[in-house]
C-alpha cells in the first residue's frame, strides 16, 4: 500500500503560502487557456453555425471572401433559372443576390469597428433559412430601412429597435431585429440591396450570391456547371465548405492561444518545480522516516508526485472556475479575413473543462518529476542525519 | 551464519569518504546478540554507535564484512528488498521521535502496517493495541504537536512495534526527555522486552539506561572497546560474546 493521500494534503494545507501562490500562478494559465479555448471555441460555432449543407455561395472566380468578390448582373441572370437551384411554390426562385459592403459604427463606450451591411432581396430570408426576424419586421425596399443582427445590441450606439443609424451616405432607420442561431448573420446589418448599391456609388453590381439547392439536386454538378458555362464563369461553394476556409482565424487564434499558454505553463511548471524542491528539501528527515520505516523508493517518489499533481488539479479547478463567467458572454471580435467584426458567445464547452484539467495535470507531473526523484534517491542515512 | 543470534555483526567495516577524508566509523566490529536480549551501545560522540545501529536496521551498508539479523543475511540485498525486510523485522525508535507531523497518533501508529496485507479494520485494531501498550489509547487523535515529548516518543514506539518486528532498534531514545520521560520510557523499553521478548538494542548516553540492560557494549572511535553485563541481573551466559 502506498503512502496515504491525507500525507500529501496536509503537507499542503501547512504549507499554506507556498501552495496557495504555486496554485495560483496554475490556476492563472488554466485560466487563459479555458478563455482563449473558449473564445475559439465561440468563434468556431458562430462560423459553423452560420451555413447551411444545401446552401451555395458564389463568387467570382478567385475570390476568397464575399468582402473581395464581385460580378455584373447578367452572369447574374444566367444562372438564375438553373434547373437545380429550389423554387417556392409560387415560382419564386430561392437565389439570393447580395452585397456586403463595411460600414463604420460607433462602439458604446468608445472606438469604432468595421460592421457588414449586407445588401439583400427579401428573398434572402428564405435562402437563409435560419435567419428569421425576431423583433419588428423586414425592412421594406428602397426605404433606407435595416434589421440588424442581435449580436451587435448592446454593443454599439443607436444600434436598436426604432433607433436611426448613420453610415455609408445616409440615415438608416433599424425595423427589425434578426437572429440566425447563433450564427455571424448575428453580426451584421441587413439593408435593401438596392439601397446599398446606390450609397455605395459603385454601379449595379453584386459581391455574391446564395442559392438553395432544390432536395435532392446534384450540387457538383451545379458548382460544375457556374464553373464551365461561359456566361456565368462564378465559382460555387457549400457553405459549410466556405466558412471551414473562413475558419482559418480561430484556427490561427487556437495556434496563438496555444502559444501563450505553453510559454506561461512553462512558468507555472518552473513555480511548481521550486515549491516541490522545497517540499521535498523541508521534509527530509521525513522522507528518511518513511523509507527507514520500510516504504519503498517509488513509494516516495509517487507520494511526492502525488501531491504536485493534487496541487496542480486543485490550481486547475480554481482556474477553470475563474475562467467561468466568460461562459456565454457575448463579444466582437474582428475578422482578419473579411475585415469584419464577428459577434459571438465564449463558449466553455465539457472537452475544454477536460483539456483544462489535463493541462493542470501535465503541469503538476512535469513540474513535481525531478523534486520527487531527488526524494526518492536520496540516501536514508542521509535523510535520517538531516535534523 | 548462527541462527540463535538475532544479530550478528563479522568484521564489520563501515567507512565514509567525505571530499577526500576517510572515516572509518566502523572498524572491523564483530558482535553476536543473542535473541529477546536487550542491549545498550554506549560510547562517545562520534564512536559510530549510530552508524552500527543503522547496519542491524538494514538502513545503510557495510563498506566490508557481513551483516545477519534474524538468521538473515541483509549485507547483499537490494534496497527494494531491503526496504520490505525492514518492514517485516525492525521497528525503529529515534531520538527525536521522527512522526510525521501532519498525521495524527494514530495515522502514525499506522504506517508500518500500510506495509502489509491487513484490512483496515485489522489495522485499526492493531495501532489501538499498540497504543494501549503505551498508555496512550486517548490520545490517538491527537497531532505530534499536541503532546509532550514522552509522549511523542511512546507513539514511535507504539509505531515500532505495531507490525511486531523481530528487533526494536532504538538511537539515544531518551536523549531529548527529562528524568522522568526518560525513566518511563525505559521501563517500556524493558516491558517489551520482557512481556513480549523483543530484541532491543538501544543506543544510549544515559548512564541510567545501564540498570535496565543485559549487555553494554562500549564503542571508541569505531572500535568495539569492552561488553560489560547491564546490572539488570542477567545470567552470565547471556553477555554476548566479542570475538
Ligand atoms: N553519512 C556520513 N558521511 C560522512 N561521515 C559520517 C556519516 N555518518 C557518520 N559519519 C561519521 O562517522 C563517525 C561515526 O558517526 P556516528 O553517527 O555513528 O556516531 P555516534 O556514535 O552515533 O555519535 P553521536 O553520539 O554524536 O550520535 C563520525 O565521525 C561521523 O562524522
Ligand atoms: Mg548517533
Amino acid at each position: 500500500m502506498a503512502i496515504p493521500l491525507k500525507y500529501n494534503v496536509r503537507s499542503l494545507l501547512v504549507r499554506r503560502v507556498s501552495t496557495a501562490m504555486t496554485a495560483g500562478g496554475i490556476a492563472l494559465v488554466v485560466a487563459v487557456f479555458v478563455i482563449v479555448m473558449a473564445l475559439v471555441a465561440g468563434l468556431n460555432s458562430a462560423i459553423a453555425d452560420t451555413g447551411s449543407p444545401d446552401n451555395l455561395i458564389v463568387l467570382r472566380k478567385g475570390a476568397t471572401t464575399e468582402t473581395v468578390s464581385g460580378f455584373q448582373l447578367d452572369q447574374f441572370d444566367a444562372l438564375k433559372f438553373l434547373p437545380q437551384i429550389r423554387r417556392e411554390a409560387d415560382g419564386e426562385v430561392d437565389v439570393s443576390p447580395e452585397l456586403p459592403v463595411q460600414a463604420l459604427m460607433d462602439r458604446i463606450g468608445g472606438g469604432r469597428d468595421n460592421i457588414v451591411v449586407r445588401g439583400v432581396l427579401p428573398i434572402a430570408l428564405k435562402v437563409h433559412d435560419k435567419v428569421h426576424i425576431i423583433a419588428g419586421r423586414m425592412f421594406a425596399p428602397s426605404m433606407n430601412e435595416v434589421v440588424v443582427g442581435k449580436g451587435l445590441l448592446g454593443h454599439y450606439k443607436d444600434l436598436s429597435l426604432g433607433s436611426m443609424l448613420h453610415f455609408g451616405r445616409g440615415k438608416w432607420k433599424v425595423v427589425g431585429i434578426l437572429s440566425s442561431g447563433g450564427g455571424s448573420y448575428e453580426s451584421e446589418v441587413w439593408a435593401d440591396i438596392h439601397n446599398v448599391q446606390d450609397d455605395a456609388q459603385r454601379g449595379k453590381y453584386y459581391a455574391a450570391v446564395r442559392l438553395k439547392l432544390a432536395p435532392g439536386a446534384d450540387g457538383a454538378a451545379l458548382i460544375r456547371r457556374l464553373a464551365d458555362d461561359p456566361r456565368i464563369n462564378l465559382q460555387g461553394q457549400t457553405e459549410p465548405d466556405y466558412y471551414r476556409d473562413q475558419a482559418v482565424v480561430a484556427n490561427q487564434m487556437r495556434a496563438l492561444g496555444m502559444i501563450v499558454a505553453v510559454i506561461m505553463a512553462v512558468g507555472a511548471i518552473f513555480g511548481a518545480m521550486n515549491t516541490m524542491y522545497a517540499a521535498v528539501s523541508a521534509r527530509t528527515t521525513e522522507i528518511g522516516t518513511l523509507r527507514a520505516l520500510g516504504f519503498a523508493p517509488g513509494a516516495v517518489m509517487s507520494s511526492f508526485l502525488l501531491e504536485s499533481l493534487v496541487l496542480s488539479l486543485a490550481a486547475g479547478a480554481i482556474g477553470i472556475m475563474l475562467a467561468m463567467p466568460i461562459n456565454g458572454l457575448s463579444t466582437t471580435f474582428g475578422n482578419f479575413v473579411s475585415f469584419s467584426t464577428l459577434a459571438f458567445n465564449f463558449r466553455v464547452t465539457f472537452t475544454i473543462v477536460i483539456e483544462a484539467l489535463l493541462f493542470a495535470a501535465v503541469m503538476g507531473v512535469v513540474g513535481g518529476w525531478l523534486p520527487a526523484r531527488q526524494a526518492m534517491k536520496m540516501p536514508v542515512v542521509d535523510a535520517l542525519r538531516s535534523l | 551464519m548462527d541462527e540463535k543470534y538475532a544479530i550478528d555483526l563479522e568484521h564489520v567495516v563501515r567507512i565514509y569518504k567525505r571530499d577526500e577524508f576517510e572515516v572509518r566509523a566502523l572498524d572491523d566490529v564483530t558482535i553476536q546478540i543473542p535473541a529477546g536480549r536487550f542491549v545498550a551501545i554506549m560510547g562517545p560522540s562520534g564512536s559510530g554507535k549510530t552508524t552500527m545501529l543503522n547496519l542491524i536496521a538494514g538502513i545503510d551498508h557495510a563498506t566490508t564484512g557481513r551483516v545477519a539479523v534474524g538468521g538473515e543475511e541483509i549485507t547483499g540485498m537490494k534496497e527494494r528488498d531491503l526496504a520490505s525486510w525492514r518492514a517485516r523485522h525492525i521497528g525503529l525508535v529515534f531520538q527525536f521521535y521522527n512522526l510525521i507531523p501532519v498525521l495524527t497518533a494514530f495515522e502514525n501508529v499506522e504506517l508500518p502496517l500500510l506495509l502489509t496485507r491487513l484490512s483496515k479494520a485489522e489495522r485499526r485494531s492493531h495501532v489501538e493495541t499498540a497504543l494501549r501498550v503505551v498508555n496512550l489509547a486517548d490520545r490517538m487523535d491527537h497531532y505530534p504537536r499536541q503532546l509532550s515529548g514522552g509522549q511523542e516518543q511512546r507513539v514511535a514506539i507504539a509505531r515500532a512495534i505495531v507490525a511486531d518486528p523481530t528487533i526494536i532498534v532504538a538511537d539515544e531514545p531518551t536523549g531529548d526527555l527529562d528524568a522522568k520521560s526518560a525513566e518511563e520510557i525505559l521501563g517500556l523499553l524493558v516491558d517489551l522486552n520482557r512481556q513480549f521478548h523483543k530484541t532491543i538494542v538501544m543506543v544510549t548516553h544515559d548512564p541510567r539506561a545501564e540498570r535496565y540492560v543485559d549487555t553494554v557494549y562500549r564503542l571508541d572511535k569505531g572500535l568495539l572497546v569492552g561488553t560489560e553485563p547491564g546490572r539488570r541481573g542477567a545470567p552470565a551466559e547471556a553477555a554476548a560474546t566479542s570475538a
